[in-house]
């Protein structure tokens, strides 16, 4: 009977085992896990939530432009690449693959500036989507949807100056949709339909029409019409300014060209960079403060100077300025051949700084050099310098190696690369409306 | 899920069929001993056909309960001996004794493995299986790390270091890399549980420069019993989703019957760093003007300047200038083991250990100088420390007569303190050899130099707990049950320190003082069901079926704070003005079931398939379950003990599927919260914010591996040498891969996506000889080798390569191979003996340059035995090849400081002059055949007279000397070519970039038994 007793208990473990074996994976809730690190889309769907995107689509933008030194999307930013690119700053640092930027040899593949073009893009989207979820939520009549277009239209300017005429515009929703590559001009086209939806929704602020107005100004002048841009940036006063702002309250909020600059010494303001650059570092210009420190501690021989008006990690960048305007307006009178309205303009916003007033230099073509040396100096740090470049050889006619920084590199025994405009990343290839071969990045 | 509850709801019926009734019983009990007459421990005795089974004790002595009445065979299996078997009759209530004599041989059929059904002897399974009886080797030659411990010992298996840096981990691939994306690590169990081996970088404020410390190294190798390495999918098939990269299963140490045993040791050790470090060159000259300037022979070349003097120096050999000194090793450690019906298995030990690196005598006089004292934190002095305290109770109770319950408890404690060395402005080896030998410089170091880099204190903080519970019931003569839950905890923190105003000037606002506090925690639950039913349908078939389900989770939980700008004195998080705080949480569950049946005839054949369904957590909604085939045929051909020319041979099939789960969230569209930075009002402020985290996929599926072995095992020649084959080929479908999109989506870089395929296949070859076997004499050599070629056979249409830092994922080649645009040809043409740029042609785009895993390696292992074991002699060489190692130390001194012989020196070889000049366009120039010999280890174990032992009351001593990583064979021409600076925890990007190589290592060490 104990026997009996004793097997009946184990037949009885045994049915209980096998069970458990069983119902293990039988059981559907067990693999429901929570991941208090994300927030889903559907969330967001409240004027609070749709806030968060507006915030999010502003920061991407100040991210995109300006880099970040860390967080997600963390990389270097456009206007930092593109004063690389340009005679702007030079790179006092060692990684290869960045000093690229500055030799102008940018091979696709390299990898390292993907997350840059891909930030641009992710600032437009967000833009957009976040002016979207406004519009929904506040039935259209918050001004920071207004805003958010002129942030479109801000990045689509801006890839358009800086990347070769060949850039696509995709998007995710609702469903993935590729784009096809755009020349310059239809990119500026796209640009000012966003400012028109800008104006729209300016809602009465001044600053978001402003905003708008600097930059339809610009997109006008990239596609070579004076007059129109001109005359759309004509109410902006002299004092507007529009600036990316930064903090130190997180890494993705600090301003990373501060870091590369003031802490890493990975770029300098150039002086005269191959041979054509100006003379940024030296020219004791107000509006370019600098100050020499001494070789680059990085790589121990580039010249560093200091851009003082960078003062901290917090220090806010220039978008789109009342001085900008001004800059349109005289370069519409040079093309118009008022050469006194013009020096009067640029006599007039070199005052605003204590400057002394410049002459005529005689020529057109030393008043076309005089128009872009104050552009380049007011607009200095800001984005436009590699713009305005592409224009003088596009609009202007100049021979490239008369524009930009030729010849021999300031070290490693290089010389310098002949692209004129940024290549988009490889990655793009993966867009099937895109080939590589459609960016000519040998073409301003 | 409907269909797995079906699956698994049909296996009841099934298994509970299986049950018979309870019988009669008697004793069966005698001893164990080698032919010398020496009792064996740890023998398998067991009672064939049923489940009953002891191990021999510390007298060899065993003894069987419960054995039901009648004839049976009593089989005895202990490693490196040939199993016997010997029948057997059995009264009521009766003993019968039988005492076995085992004789020495490599390979035995009948050793037991486990497997995810639990333990199955060699020669049922289809597989090969590598073994490791650790407990041998650390008795015969103490090791530095676990991972040392498998270096060289398993065909297929390549331990991979990082650096030589202590504390530092390495990475393991077995039979190459499958993943594009996905780590390829394999699953590791310690008793029966999934256990933590990762290897997580180091990043922030805490960066190094490359590599870091290997959870796996927290295993103490002295806690191991044995470590079984289970290949691939052919094999890994029960352990489910996560095995694709295969599996080791580490078994501790248990306590053996009889009364307390005693192992005490005491280890002392050297290390040195046996690197030839290159010396810096400054060619000084003038430019036409007469300006002194540098001036490169081919700038004097071109006209540029006239050169003066060559000036050299080597700042890591001059005593005042190098950081590298010797290092100290130390190790003190006790076990005890016993008991009875509860038999105890303790184990404690403590270890430390300094690297080689120490502040320059020249920094210190600065900084004596410059803070106004003489003292200098010991952390600042000695940055490489590594302190571990290891304590393991494993204990084995017999719970009823067919029941016992095994507890596992190890705990770890370590601290290592990382110095700074690799990519890295502040790395301790680069401001050395990237600096000037020009005398006039203010300073000879580049980058930060060390009285500032040396200021910058990095440390890891781990508190482990693997703790398991292991209940094996037999309800029955046929069916064998187990139940194994556990938890393997790891808190680690990951820490940092810079005082104000010291530290790198150059590194952000390290200089204005720098803390991190980086805390994890995590869980990796397992829980593991199983059952096996034995029956013999005939004399000659028998049937073997077995079901098991397993629930795994994986939890990460991390909060993350760092501060800068501290005021003098400031120390902790609170002290900075500026603070970053984040958190991290990352949760997968996995649960899977799976049945197997075997079937045997005459002992000859063995038949084996199986299936196993998982569901995770991972996988995308749209994905319901992932279910993986398995089996194998294991033919023994061959089994005569007594023949001299082949005495046992051995065919085996396997076929098997396995697969690896994507990332936590990399189904699931979502956003990430952040803060941005906006104007409101007239000021700024931080708000809060979202960002695109993930585009999702709810599709995602498993990536699926899917494998077939051949190979045989073969023993003979007085079965004096033993020889193992196999073949493998291994297709890995469904590949998770990172796919890249296009930028202009605005989305993510990345999507994940079942895109591509890679396979990978070769050879393993094992051949073990014991040459010469006599009482006073005993030489034993043993050989592994292993072939592996690993291609990207597709990745999607219309996918480009993924790439990175010097690597590709392109269609036709290895995964992670090294792609950089290469140098194609030089000449000098003017017969000058300078080249210069125009007499170098590089190609234009990255080409590939060649694998940066090595497909190829060779062990020698030997051992030669005196006088009965009283002196033991022992050594390994390693040999790994067919890979390239990028040799950025010279590419960086050569493309970018200029400070190399090659660009400064005019009698450089033409060949190593054109690298120079080219490498600054051609970063391939520098990717070199890291082919290489290293003399892993020699030892020297000396067994003293029991005499000698008694007289110090002990019943054993020995001391044993080991020497490792003695000498390095290679054409490598920087100064080791297994050093990663992406170190332990990733195939990619591959370079080796200033970190201190493989250190030589002496150690003396005393053993006493009591």
């Amino acid at each position: 009977m104990i026997r009996n007793g004793r097997q009946r208990h184990e037949k009885g473990r045994l049915i209980a085992m096998v069970t458990l074996i069983a119902a293990l994976p039988a059981c559907d809730t067990i693999l429901d896990v929570q991941d208090p690190d994300i927030i889903e889309p559907d969330q967001l769907r409240t004027l609070q939530g749709a806030s968060a995107l507006y915030n999010g689509a502003i920061g991407e933008f100040a991210l995109a432009k300006d880099g970040a030194a860390g967080g997600p999307g963390s990389a270097l930013g456009l206007v930092q690449a593109m004063g690389w690119f340009s005679d702007e700053f030079a790179f006092g640092g060692t990684p290869p693959l960045i000093r690229a930027m500055d030799l102008r040899e940018m091979d696709p593949q390299n990898a390292s500036w993907d997350q840059m073009y891909q930030n641009l893009h992710v600032a437009r989207v967000s833009a957009e989507d976040a002016a979207s979820l406004l519009q929904e939520v506040s039935g259209g009549a918050d001004p920071r949807i207004g805003e958010l277009y002129a942030v479109s239209a801000a990045v689509h300017i801006l890839m358009g100056e800086a990347y070769c005429g060949a850039v696509p515009f995709s998007r995710t929703e609702p469903e993935i949709e590729y784009g096809s590559p755009l020349s310059t001009d239809q990119i500026m086209d796209r640009a000012i339909e966003r400012l028109n939806m800008a104006d729209q929704a300016a809602g009465g602020s001044a600053r978001i029409a402003n905003f708008a107005r600097v930059l339809r100004g610009r997109a006008l002048l990239n596609q070579g019409n004076y007059a129109a841009a001109a005359s759309a940036v004509a109410t902006v006063p002299t004092d507007f300014l529009y600036e990316t702002v930064h903090s130190t309250n997180s890494s993705r909020e600090e301003n990373f060209m501060y870091v590369d600059n003031w802490e890493l010494d990975r770029y300098s303001v150039s002086n005269n960079e191959g041979g054509n650059g100006l003379d940024f570092a030296t020219a004791g210009d107000p509006r370019v403060p600098t100050e020499y420190v001494g070789l680059s501690r990085f790589d121990s021989e580039t010249p560093m100077y200091r851009y003082l008006k960078l003062t901290s990690r917090a220090a806010p960048v220039e978008t789109a300025s009342g001085n900008e305007a001004r800059m349109i307006e005289a370069e519409a009178q040079l093309n118009a051949g008022d050469v006194a309205g013009w020096l009067a303009t640029i006599n007039a916003a070199r005052g605003t700084v204590g400057m002394d007033p410049v002459t005529d230099p005689g020529d057109q073509d030393a008043r076309v050099d005089l128009m872009f040396r104050e552009r380049a100096f007011w607009l200095f740090n800001t984005g436009h310098r590699l713009g305005d470049m592409r224009r003088l050889v596009r609009q202007y006619g100049r021979a490239a190696n008369t524009v930009y920084p030729w010849g021999p590199y300031h070290k490693d025994n290089l010389q310098r690369g002949t692209d004129l405009s940024l290549v988009i990343p490889g990655n793009e290839a993966n867009n099937p409306n895109y080939s590589l071969t459609d960016c000519n990045d040998g073409a301003a | 899920m409907k269909r797995l509850r079906e699956f698994v709801f049909s296996l009841v019926p099934f298994a509970l069929a299986a049950a018979p009734a309870l019988a009669q019983t008697g004793t069966v009990t005698g001893t164990v001993q080698d032919g010398g007459g020496q009792p064996l421990p740890g023998a398998q005795v067991a009672v064939e056909g049923t489940t009953i089974g002891v191990l021999s004790n510390e007298s060899g002595r065993y003894l069987l309960n419960n054995v039901p009445v009648g004839d049976h065979d009593i089989t005895v299996v202990l490693l490196g001996y040939a199993s016997v078997t010997q029948s057997v009759t059995v009264e009521t209530g009766g003993t019968a004794v039988r005492d076995f004599v085992l004789d020495l041989v490599a390979l035995s059929m009948d050793e037991i493995i486990v497997t995810a059904t639990g333990e199955q002897r060699r020669r049922e399974i289809g597989n090969a299986v590598a073994k490791i009886e650790t407990s041998i080797l650390t008795e015969v030659a103490p090791v530095t790390s676990f991972q040392e411990l498998l270096q060289g010992r398993a065909s297929g298996v390549s331990v991979i270091p990082s650096d030589g840096t202590v504390g530092t981990g390495a990475r393991i691939r077995i039979r190459g890399i499958s993943s594009a994306t996905l780590s390829p690590d394999p699953l590791v169990y310690v008793d029966g549980i999934r256990v933590n081996s990762g290897s997580p970088a180091l990043g922030g404020d805490q960066y190094i420069g490359g590599g870091e410390p290997s959870f796996f190294n927290d295993l103490n190798p002295e806690e191991i019993e044995s470590v079984e390495i289970v290949k691939g999918p052919s094999a890994a098939t029960l352990y489910g989703t996560q095995a694709a990269n295969g599996v080791i299963w580490i078994t501790t140490k248990r306590g053996t019957a009889g009364p307390p045993r005693w192992n005490i040791w005491v280890e002392q050790g050297l290390s040195q760093d046996p690197a030839e470090y290159p010396g810096i060159y400054y060619s000084e000259g003038r430019s036409p003007d007469g300006a002194t300037r540098p001036c490169l022979p081919m700038q004097q070349a071109m006209g540029q300047c006239t050169i003066q003097q060559l000036h050299t120096r080597n700042l890591l050999t001059e005593p005042e200038y190098s950081p590298i000194k010797n290092g100290h090793r130390q190790q003190f450690g006790a076990q005890v083991s016993g008991g009875n019906t509860v038999r105890y298995f303790v184990s404690a030990e403590f270890e430390n250990e300094t690297g080689v690196v120490q502040m320059p005598e020249i920094s210190r006089e600065f900084l004596y100088e410059e803070r106004g004292t003489t003292v200098i934190p010991d952390r600042q002095l000695q940055p490489n420390v590594l302190t571990k305290f290891n304590l393991r109770t494993n204990l084995t109770a017999d719970v009823r007569d067919n029941m016992d319950l095994n507890v596992s408890v190890g705990l770890v404690k370590s601290d290592v303190y990382l110095p700074q060395t690799g990519d890295n402005l502040e790395g301790i080896y680069g401001t050395a050899i990237f600096g000037t030998a020009n005398p006039n410089a203010p300073s000879p170091f580049g980058f930060a130099p060390p009285d500032q880099n040396f200021a910058h204190i990095v440390w890891r903080e781990t508190d482990r707990f693997i703790n398991s519970g292991r209940l094996n019931w037999r309800p029955t003569d046929y069916i064998t049950s187990h139940a194994t839950v556990g938890l393997d905890y790891t808190g680690y923190s990951d820490e940092s320190f810079n005082a104000p105003g010291q530290g790198c000037a150059i590194c952000g606002q390290q200089r204005q003082g720098i803390r991190a506090i980086d805390s994890f925690t995590q869980y990796k639950y397992s829980v593991d069901l199983g059952s096996s039913a034995n029956f013999d349908f005939t004399d000659r078939i028998s049937s073997r079926t077995s079901v098991g389900a397993q629930y795994n989770e994986d939890l990460l939980e991390g909060t993350l704070n760092s501060a800068a700008v501290f005021p003098p004195g400031g120390q902790s998080i609170d002290a900075g003005a500026t603070k970053n705080s984040g958190e991290i949480t990352v949760e997968t569950k996995t649960v899977g079931s799976y049945i197997e049946q075997q079937l045997g005839w005459n002992d000859r054949l063995y038949v084996i398939g199986a299936m196993r369904v998982d569901q995770n957590s991972a996988f995308g909604e749209g994905y319901e379950a992932a279910w993986y085939p398995k089996a194998s045929v294991s033919f023994i051909a061959v089994d005569d003990p007594g023949a001299s020319w082949i005495s046992s041979l051995r065919l085996r099939g396997a076929f098997g599927q396995s697969g690896l789960q994507p990332d936590a969230n990399a189904a699931l569209r979502y956003l990430l919260p952040v803060t941005s930075s906006i104007l409101v009002g007239d000021q700024s402020a931080s708000q809060p914010s979202v960002t695109i985290g993930g585009l999702g996929n709810i599709e995602l599926r498993p990536e699926r591996s899917s494998e077939y072995e051949v190979g045989f095992d073969a023993t003979g020649l007085d079965n004096r040498v033993d020889v193992q084959f196999t073949y493998y080929h291994k297709s890995t479908t469904d590949a998770l891969v990172n796919r890249e999109l296009p930028g202009s989506l605005g989305a993510t870089q990345t999507r994940v996506e079942n895109l591509g395929e890679v396979v990978n296949q070769g050879v393993e070859i094992s051949l073990d000889a014991r040459i010469i076997e006599s009482e006073d004499l005993n030489w034993s050599v043993g050989i592994t080798g292993a072939r592996n070629s690993n291609e990207l056979l597709e990745l999607g249409e219309g996918v480009t390569p993924l790439q990175g830092f010097g690597y590709k994922q392109a269609v036709g080649f290895p995964l992670y191979g090294l792609w950089w645009p290469r140098l194609e040809s030089w000449e000098d043409a003017n017969g000058d003996g300078i080249i210069v740029p125009s007499e170098v042609v590089v190609s234009d785009t990255a080409v590939f340059n060649g694998s940066t895993i090595p497909t190829q390696n060779l062990q020698l292992a030997t051992s030669l035995s005196l006088w009965n074991d009283r002196v033991v002699i022992g050594g390994l060489a390693d040999y790994q090849g067919g890979y390239v190692s990028h040799n950025v130390n010279t590419l960086f001194q050569c493309a970018f400081v200029q400070n190399c012989r090659d660009l400064n020196d005019p009698s450089a070889p033409l060949e190593a002059q054109a690298r120079a000049v080219a490498g600054a366009r051609a970063f391939g120039a520098y990717a070199e055949d890291a082919s290489f010999v290293k003399i892993r280890e020699a030892h020297i174990r000396l067994n003293t007279p029991s005499t000698w032992a008694d007289r110090i009351g002990a019943r054993t001593a020995s001391i044993i000397l080991t020497g490792r990583n003695l000498y390095t064979f290679t054409n490598f021409t920087s100064w080791d070519p297994e050093v990663n600076t992406s170190g332990a925890s990733t195939d990619g990007p591959n370079y080796n970039f200033v970190q201190a190589g493989q250190l030589r290592t002496f150690m003396l060490r005393v053993n006493l038994g009591y």
